[in-house]
């Protein structure tokens, strides 16, 4: 049972060490997706008024189109040399899974966190009071989102149209995180309870968790 | 269902069926409010328990795959997604038709089934993108199969997340729940459902006996790859 | 014996008669000098303790003579012979009927000696224990090697080569004593290896068998009906074009390609079953692509792949170290040549000692040093009862190293 997590946690520190040199996500997604945000008024009147509206909505459309970005980087692409390798050192594909889902979600996280602030800056939304509850479902999402990712990346290993395939797998089924966030947010705004939408991000997760471990052998079969 | 004769009698039930349904979908008795229109729900509602029918076949077909390996339920699981974007597609569409003339408007963001379909709609195109992107048949059919999987746990949690959210936000336009349906009314719906099954049987039918026709030939090819590689020949060259 | 060792002996001892099971001998250092590294595993099934084994101990790199006491405890029911590699002499036989406990202590002179010992058994099955005395001129090859070649850092195994149905854990307590230190003890357990010869009951199992295989890629034939079978302390080449499936073939080998049509059996797992997945610990590959993170030092890349094996991080710095890239090892893989690259990717098989070698075109671009690694690779798996396949276009190149070479045409009918 230990190996199972000191291989998680090697394959988590593998990506996140990777990341720390190659600094794709921290020097190009984040960047990216800051311009995105500043960019976006460009396409309407930029009246306060208006923006403050779609403040949020913008938000969580960045969270979801770039978290994608990021689970999806290319220097978290394993080659097959590497594949076969990590097949051959008897690497339990859960545990392969389990640590590429986790460096995943810190590194979404990141770009959820450099974001927020950003909304607030431009959007000039009214400030929420309370927002605490919020770093409860900004983890929930980067977790479900880091998982639906990972899994659509591993589904189109070695594709030539992965780039745009795997985001086109992910974004339909993504509405239950997105609608769990965006209404958890939307409710703390306007002191409603955001149980429902809570428990809707927890139930996803489990769901994809579950999926993640059943198929995480017939992946590894595949790719090969 | 291979032998031609009970292909050929699937196919005649089918013709029948939907040609049953459409006269009665023409004959029965307009509704008061939307008179004439109400008829395309005669083709929407079909078209709709077809789409989650459909889903659900190559869901289990996925299943039946990754358990026994056997090219079959491969077979019947893209099949149904090929027949069922059609049938998603024809629900939405006339969802749309109908719509315009009675509420006035085409797309109706109250309404949490056409919303969940559309997401499926998106759900079925990535599934037949993926399935074009892989060229080994075993490898499609593992891929493909997986996400079959991913996607049958998704849609239900699409589908209750999405009526949550409209649950949760009142005050929304009339539904086509709304209906007051008499005696002829409910006999066309069930005829109609019933005439799109047998469609979709048909039709599936058909397609996966395809599907095993294109498999057999594609082996046909038995020269190894390696054979075609032969030694350069230099001659002549400095 | 002083008491100290006397006392990790004991300890040593009640492991190894651990009932049932996988025992686990690793760890056991006495000497700070000497780094011992001790993996012995028994298979609990069949009583053959039939795993590789090995101690390292470095001695100091002084010149001169050196006494090494060896030591074993044990028990067995057959006769066997304690031998290694070099000249023989035979005139250190124990007697017959050798007393328990009782030392045997000679001085020869000058070259090294091997000690050729032969114990019978006793009439009533004792433990017993032999002592004998090996010396040998430092640096002259250390006289029990199986593998390493290099001088520097010999190695000390205990090898049953002739042993018949042999049994058991042995015990190596050696002493070393030269002309100016003061003497240390140190020892280390070895499991004998029995390697069953012809004249035993039983043939050893293959390695690998393939029956009939057939792989394809899409519609595209790969391989077809292809036979082949490997047996243990071979090393087995495979010539073809480039085209010809010569990879698919080592896929196939390692359980990682799929069959289309045929049987095969790897390592004692069926292709296609669960225990194929287990058994892939045991197998290495090498090839032209060597699998490192761009991005990651090549020591880092080597550390991942200790982590991942379970293996202790020094063992990948002695590996790297073994490949002169020791000074190296800060290097980003995206900064180092290819051929840097590729002695890391044959660092980790010399740290994991894969039972199955995989060679895929692995001499190619390679410098001599380097291919040394490969050479001394192959031996050490052969030696230690494995099996190499090596693919390659190069029917020259395999010639020289393998037993036999075998065109990929020729394997399918």
């Amino acid at each position: 049972m230990s190996r199972f997590w000191i291989q998680a946690w090697t394959i988590a520190r593998r990506d996140l060490l990777v990341e720390g040199r190659s600094r794709e996500t921290v020097a190009v997604v984040v960047p990216f997706a800051t311009a995105a945000v500043f960019v976006v008024p460009f396409a309407t009147d930029a009246l306060d008024v208006r923006l403050a509206t779609i403040a949020f909505p913008v938000y969580w459309l960045v969270g979801l189109l770039f978290g994608m970005q990021v689970a999806l980087r290319q220097t978290a692409v394993e080659s097959l040399a590497q594949r076969r390798q990590l097949a051959l050192l008897g690497t339990d594909p859960v545990a392969r899974f389990t640590g590429r889902v986790a460096s995943a979600a810190v590194l979404i996280l990141v770009v959820l966190v450099v974001t927020a602030p950003l909304i607030f800056l431009f959007y000039d939304p009214d400030p929420i009071a309370r927002p605490w509850p919020m770093t409860g479902v900004l983890v929930l999402f980067a977790a479900g989102m880091a998982m639906l990712s990972t899994l659509a990346g591993d589904i189109t290993t070695g594709l030539a149209t992965r780039t745009s395939l795997a985001p086109l797998l992910v974004v339909p089924v993504s509405v239950p995180l997105l609608l769990g966030a965006a209404q958890s947010l939307e409710s703390l705004v306007r002191g409603r309870t955001t149980l429902p939408w809570v428990l809707t991000l927890v139930v996803t997760d489990l769901a994809l968790a579950l999926t993640g471990v059943m198929t995480a052998r017939s992946l590894e079969e595949s790719n090969t | 269902m291979n032998r031609p004769l009970g292909r050929a009698v699937l196919g005649s039930l089918a013709l029948v069926g939907v040609a049953a349904g459409l006269w009665l979908a023409f004959t029965s008795s307009p509704d008061a409010f939307q008179q004439d229109y109400v008829r395309i729900m005669y083709v929407h509602v079909p078209g709709s328990w077809l789409a989650f029918l459909a889903f659900g076949v190559t869901a289990l077909g996925s299943l039946g795959w990754l358990v026994s390996k056997r090219m079959f339920f491969d077979r019947v699981a893209e099949a149904s997604a090929e027949v069922g974007v059609l049938f998603t597609a024809v629900s939405l569409f006339t969802g749309m038709l109908w719509g315009y003339p009675v509420w006035g408007t085409f797309w109706d963001w109250g309404d949490p089934r056409m919303a969940s379909t559309a997401l499926m709609f998106f759900v079925y195109l990535g599934y037949l993108a993926l399935r074009r992107a892989v060229s080994d048949p075993v490898a499609r059919a593992r891929r493909s199969a997986i996400l079959g999987i991913v996607a049958v746990v998704q849609v239900p949690l699409v589908y209750f997340s999405v009526t949550l959210w409209r649950s949760l936000h009142q005050g929304m336009t009339v539904r086509p729940d709304g209906i007051a349906m008499d005696g002829s009314m409910v006999a066309a719906l069930l005829v109609n459902i019933s005439a799109f099954t047998v469609l979709y049987a048909y039709l599936m039918v058909e397609r996966v006996r395809l599907a095993g026709l294109e498999s057999e030939t594609a082996v046909i090819e038995t020269e190894l790859a390696g054979r075609s590689v032969s030694k350069p020949n230099l001659e002549g060259l400095s | 014996m002083r008491s100290h060792v006397r006392q990790q002996v004991e300890l040593l001892r009640r492991q190894l008669h651990a009932p049932s099971g996988d025992v686990d001998l690793s760890g056991a250092c006495v000497d700070d000098e000497i780094p011992v590294v001790d993996d012995a595993v028994l298979d609990a099934r069949t009583g053959a303790s039939q795993h590789r084994a090995h101690t390292r101990h470095q001695l100091s790199g002084r010149e001169g003579l050196h006494d090494i006491v060896v030591g074993a405890e044990f028990q067995t029911q057959h006769p066997i012979d304690l031998v290694g590699s070099g000249r023989q002499q035979d005139d250190r036989h124990l007697r017959a009927g050798t007393k328990l406990g009782e030392k045997i202590e000679s001085r020869g002179t000058g070259k090294h000696d091997v000690e050729h010992h032969q114990i019978r058994r006793r009439p009533l099955q004792h433990d017993f224990r032999l002592v004998g005395v090996r010396r040998f001129v430092h640096p002259e090859p250390f006289p029990l090697q199986v593998g390493g070649n290099d001088l520097a850092n010999p190695r000390l195994v205990v090898d049953h080569q002739d042993a018949v149905g042999s049994d058991g854990h042995h015990l190596i307590v050696w002493r070393r004593s030269s002309q100016a230190t003061v003497a240390t003890d140190g020892f280390a357990t070895v499991s004998v290896r029995s390697v069953r010869r012809p004249y035993t009951r039983r043939m050893p199992d293959p390695i690998v068998v393939l029956d009939a295989v057939s792989v394809r890629f899409g519609p595209t034939p790969v391989l077809a009906g292809l036979d082949l079978r490997v047996d243990p302390g071979t090393v087995v080449g495979v010539a073809g074009p480039n085209g010809a499936g010569k990879t698919t073939l080592l896929g196939v080998v390692a359980t990682l390609v799929p069959l289309a049509a045929g049987r095969g059996t790897v390592l004692g797992a069926a292709l296609g079953s669960p225990e194929a997945r287990l058994v892939r610990p045991r197998i290495g590959w090498s090839g032209h692509e060597p699998a490192l993170y761009d991005h990651l030092t090549l020591q880092e890349n080597l550390h991942l792949v200790a982590d991942l094996a379970g293996l202790a991080r020094q063992e990948a710095d002695e590996a790297l170290r073994r490949v002169g890239l020791g000074a190296a090892g800060h290097r980003r893989a995206s900064e180092s040549s290819n051929g840097m690259r590729r002695r890391v990717d044959l660092a980790s098989l010399l740290m994991r000692r894969p039972q199955l070698l995989l060679l895929d075109e692995a001499h190619a671009g390679l410098d001599d040093d380097a291919d040394a690694i490969i050479d001394v690779l192959i031996g050490m798996t052969r030696r230690q009862g494995g099996a190499v396949v090596m693919v390659s276009h190069d029917a020259r190149r395999l010639r020289a190293d393998a037993d036999v070479v075998i065109p990929l045409g020729d394997l399918s009918p």
